[in-house]
């Protein structure tokens, strides 16, 4: 399965961070790198992103999500790391032993440097406890992107956004060029939470309105979503909007859960890498953070 | 629990090598080919109780039927429960429903090792703050007379060692330690796949229209079917009064009472190693913290009188009387700990006691079966054939197979036996549910089992319980359903028609 | 940059008050607060922003990012793309019916153009991302 018994590097997770740290730590001269993705392709959470705004500082030219990962792949392809897809990372060790499940089997594997490149996950509907039902049609605006994007399958016809995170005014925009209606997108605080230039480009451009200091109280419906009550926190207004789809993007959460579990902090060989060491506005910059950790490891 | 689960396989080495290869026969349901059934008994609901009742005349030689409305079993009032398997010592000595739940706790055991459902005995503790022990010490003779084992009072020193999350303002507790908790979907799951691979014909989205007598049969209506049957039990949950009022009996009326139930991160561990119950009050047991057989902790449930069978709603309000009670018990309990949240109905009657009547000749209803009703569920159904027994004769078959294997559980096993697994199908090499770690041959064993929705999958699986709620597996599971069932992408649901994911 | 940045923030040019929009400019992530009457602008810290104000106000043009169905005989893909040039803000959602119209046959390279629309007024498409 692979080459060697020991490596100088394992990375976990083959998206920007993963991709960077490994051509860093080749330009370091490390001859031993392991990248495990659990996904059957490297490029992560970029692989969704159809959409315009990735590159303009490392490319120097502004990319798609996906353009971008297939530019640095090249980047990655011409190292000695060893990739091996579909394997999925399930346990380590203070001693740096990696231990992994893919259909050739279990393996545990040891590493002078193991780097946690595993992004992050959304905040759900269950996190924040919003009050209601449990009906069909709620879904983080990540997952919605999967099924738009790379599935093709459009979740909902009427929608209504839960938070001003950069998924969602990205969601809110597909969603509609693909034929849906975005009702609101609600946001509990008195500000955008994504880019200034996201709600132009997607919520200006189409007359979808941003609701702000508005707090959503309780999903209605039985087996689909049929409405949201909701209230506006600057009149304490309560109101109703129908709708079947609610897409949450309400935050983004670091995937450290693998060193939580072995109860190991950062540190000793283990390192933290891109989004899941703090949570990125720009790839960009994850990519340089993880070609600097790269280049800053030794090894032979 | 992972250690005590690995431990139980350890022992039994056979077990995860004949698990799910599709070798033995386990029979799905008949779901969406519905036909009408003409058989000796005809059980309605695919709860804890009619799938217990199932199980338990599948050992005999008679021909046993079971409808359910919803898509699939257990997903009625058995989905949202506590899951725990009581002592029997906090209900009325005198009670129909304490005596089952006294012998329902003696019979657990038995069934989850033949049926191959996690069971694990923790233990419980009733916890007396000042001035509430008199009242720990009545619910101690109480037990005693119902001569339920172990029963101690543990003191302070006892707890420090213990239970050392609890306030340090406990003084003392009573320890049950015959308590137990269970997981309601997966015992539910394997009373019906055993039930249903001893011949019980099993019928789901068959909602029952009308149940009239015609001469010596039951006529009962579901939708494009008229099934005909000799006895009729009457197991329908929160509906078994309207159902019973089909046949023109009158039974005591359900007034439902919703709980809700909060789960935390598996990262808070343990926040105790047994179920804790503060001092009963009178409506309910109160707001317990549950140790969960997946390794979480559940706390809850909350009690308050609803009049919509189907409000399974969660509220701001219950959320908060939650996190007031647990603090009480446990003061280093985080708010953000919780994962998730959700409702379940009991389905009470203001006489309290568990109603199991033949009202009317060949129609025994069940009307009331709450709390204690996971506990008292095998109890139950020994005592349902019993009574059918008197009227019927009924001989045991023998052919019945008792042994029923799970879906295997690969997060719990250790390497050894994982890669064992994937020399012989690499889906077990392949992760679906990160969070949970679930493969997907235990994806494909499910559907194989049973399930047609991403609930299906989800309680017979563990797939999107964890804290990314499904982000990250939804659309591999619609894959692995779209794919197993041959069915689009916009015929997938939530848990039956009406919650199809793709809005059409 | 930086000296650039400096020089267009500071000398604010007089505008003509009756025709001058604000806008604010989505290039690049720094989103400049731009002002403009259609021949001067102010605020823009790189000239891709003075000329997206003076565009802005005359035509607003996008690119569309979509995804086009392509069906092979193992099933329906869907491959990533984006307009080759930024189009009509007015039109997008005509242009948008032509892509989801159109069955691509095979996979095609990343890169690749693909045509979509009427032969009178064609939209160029480019393939953005690999499908496996």
């Amino acid at each position: 399965m692979t080459t060697h018994d020991h490596y100088n590097l394992i990375i976990i997770g083959g998206g920007p961070s993963g991709m960077s740290v490994a051509v860093g730590a080749a330009e370091a001269g490390l001859k031993r790198i392991l990248l495990l993705e659990r996904h059957p392709r490297l490029g992560g959470i970029l692989n969704q992103c159809i959409h315009l705004g990735f590159g303009l500082s490392y490319f120097k030219e502004e990319l798609t999500g996906t353009e971008y990962a297939f530019r640095y792949k090249k980047n990655l392809e011409e190292t000695c790391t060893e990739v091996i897809t579909g394997s999925f990372v399930h346990k380590l060790t203070p001693q740096k032993q990696v231990a992994f499940v893919c259909p050739e089997g279990e393996f545990v594997i040891p590493a002078d440097h193991v780097v946690l490149a595993t992004g992050c996950r959304e905040r759900t509907r269950e996190m924040l406890t919003t009050p209601g039902t449990r009906p069909a049609g709620i879904f983080t605006a990540g997952l919605a992107q999967e099924m738009v994007n790379i599935h093709g399958l459009l979740p909902g016809k009427n929608a209504v956004i839960i938070g001003s995170g950069d998924i969602g005014l990205i969601m809110a925009r597909r969603m509609t060029l693909e034929g849906a209606r975005v009702l609101a997108v609600m946001e509990i605080l008195d500000h955008l939470s994504g880019l200034v230039r996201n709600k132009i480009q997607c919520l200006d451009d189409f007359g979808i309105p941003l609701y702000l200091r508005h707090e959503i109280l309780e999903i209605l419906g039985k087996n689909r979503v049929e409405a949201v009550r909701y209230r506006d926190n600057a009149t304490g207004e309560v109101k109703e909007l129908s709708c079947d789809t609610l897409l949450y993007s309400v935050g983004l959460i670091p995937e450290r859960d693998l060193l939580i579990d072995a109860g190991i902090e950062p540190g000793n060989g283990y390192y933290v890498s891109g989004n899941a060491d703090y949570v990125h506005d720009l790839v960009d910059r994850v990519t340089r953070d993880g070609e600097r950790l790269g280049r800053s490891l030794s090894g032979s | 629990m992972l250690e005590f689960l690995n431990q139980k396989k350890r022992e039994r080495p056979d077990q995860f090598d004949t698990a799910g290869f599709g070798t033995q026969s386990v029979e799905a349901f008949t779901f969406g080919e519905n036909a009408a059934l003409n058989v000796e008994i005809l059980i309605i609901g695919g709860g804890i109780i009619g799938s217990c009742i199932a199980h338990e005349l599948c050992k005999y030689k008679v021909s046993v039927g079971l409808i359910e409305k919803e898509t699939d079993l257990c997903f009625g009032v058995s989905k949202a429960n506590s899951g725990i398997v009581h002592t029997g010592f906090q209900s009325d000595p005198g009670a129909l429903k304490t005596r089952m739940a006294v012998r329902g706790n003696e019979l657990y055991r038995e069934l989850a090792e033949a049926l191959d459902f996690p069971f694990l005995p923790v233990g419980e503790l009733v916890v007396a703050f000042p001035g509430e022990e008199s009242g720990l010490d009545i619910i101690r003779q109480t037990g005693e007379k119902l001569k339920i084992p172990g029963l101690k009072i543990v003191d302070r020193k006892w707890l420090d060692e213990n239970e050392p999350n609890l306030s340090e303002e406990i003084i003392c507790a009573l320890l049950g330690p015959t308590a137990a908790v269970i997981n309601p979907y997966e015992t539910v799951y394997a009373l019906g796949e055993t039930a249903a691979a001893n011949g019980v014909k099993i019928e789901c989205e068959a909602e029952v229209g009308s149940l009239e007598k015609k001469g010596a049969h039951w006529e009962v209506t579901t939708p494009g079917e008229v099934h005909r049957a000799g006895y009729v039990i009457n197991a329908a949950g929160l509906y078994a009064d309207r159902i019973a009022a089909m046949a023109g009996v009158a039974v005591p009326r359900i007034h439902p009472w919703k709980g809700e139930e909060y789960l935390l991160d598996k990262h808070a561990h343990r926040l105790t190693g047994r179920v804790i119950f503060p001092l009963p009050r009178k409506e309910t047991k109160g707001v317990l913290v549950i140790p969960t057989v997946d390794g979480n902790t559940m706390i809850g449930p909350t009690a308050e009188e609803i009049f919509d069978p189907e409000d399974v709603s969660t509220s701001g309000r219950g959320k908060q009387a939650v996190i007031e009670s647990i603090r009480r018990l446990i003061p280093s309990f985080q708010e953000d700990m919780i994962i998730a949240s959700f409702a379940g109905l009991r389905p009470t009657t203001v006489e309290g006691d568990f109603h199991i009547r033949e009202d009317r000749q060949g129609l025994i209803n069940l009307v009331g079966i709450q709390s204690p009703g996971i506990t008292a569920a095998p109890a139950i159904a020994e005592h349902v054939v019993a009574m059918i027994r008197e009227k019927k004769d009924l001989s045991l078959k023998n052919s019945y197979a008792p042994r029923r294997t799970s879906i295997p559980r690969f997060r719990l096993l250790d390497g050894a036996q994982r890669n064992s697994l994937i020399r012989k199908n690499r889906d077990f090499g392949e992760v679906v549910c990160r969070c949970e770690m679930v493969t997907g041959a235990e994806i494909k064993d499910a559907i194989r089992r049973g399930a047609r929705t991403m609930d299906g999958v989800k309680f017979r699986t563990r797939s999107q319980m964890g804290r990314c709620h499904g982000s990250f597996c939804t659309m591999k599971i619609m894959n692995l359903l779209s794919q197993e069932l041959d069915i689009p992408y916009e015929q997938i649901t939530k848990r039956g028609k009406g919650s199809e994911l793709i809005k059409v | 940059m930086d000296k650039q940045k400096k020089k267009t923030k500071k000398i604010a040019k007089p505008l003509d008050e009756s025709r001058a929009k604000r806008y604010t400019c989505i290039v690049c992530p720094t989103c400049c607060e731009l002002e403009t009457d259609g021949i001067e602008v102010n605020g823009a810290r790189c000239p891709r922003g003075e000329r997206f104000a003076l565009q802005e106000m005359v035509m607003p043009l996008r690119f569309v990012t979509t995804s086009v169905r392509a069906q092979i005989p193992e099933g329906t893909m869907m491959i990533p793309v984006k307009t080759a040039y930024p189009v009509p803000m007015a039109r997008v959602f005509e242009i948008m019916k032509e892509i989801k119209a159109l069955r691509l046959s095979e996979i095609p390279p990343i890169g690749a153009k693909v045509t979509a629309g009427s032969a009178e007024s064609p939209t160029e498409w480019i393939v953005t991302g690999e499908v496996e």
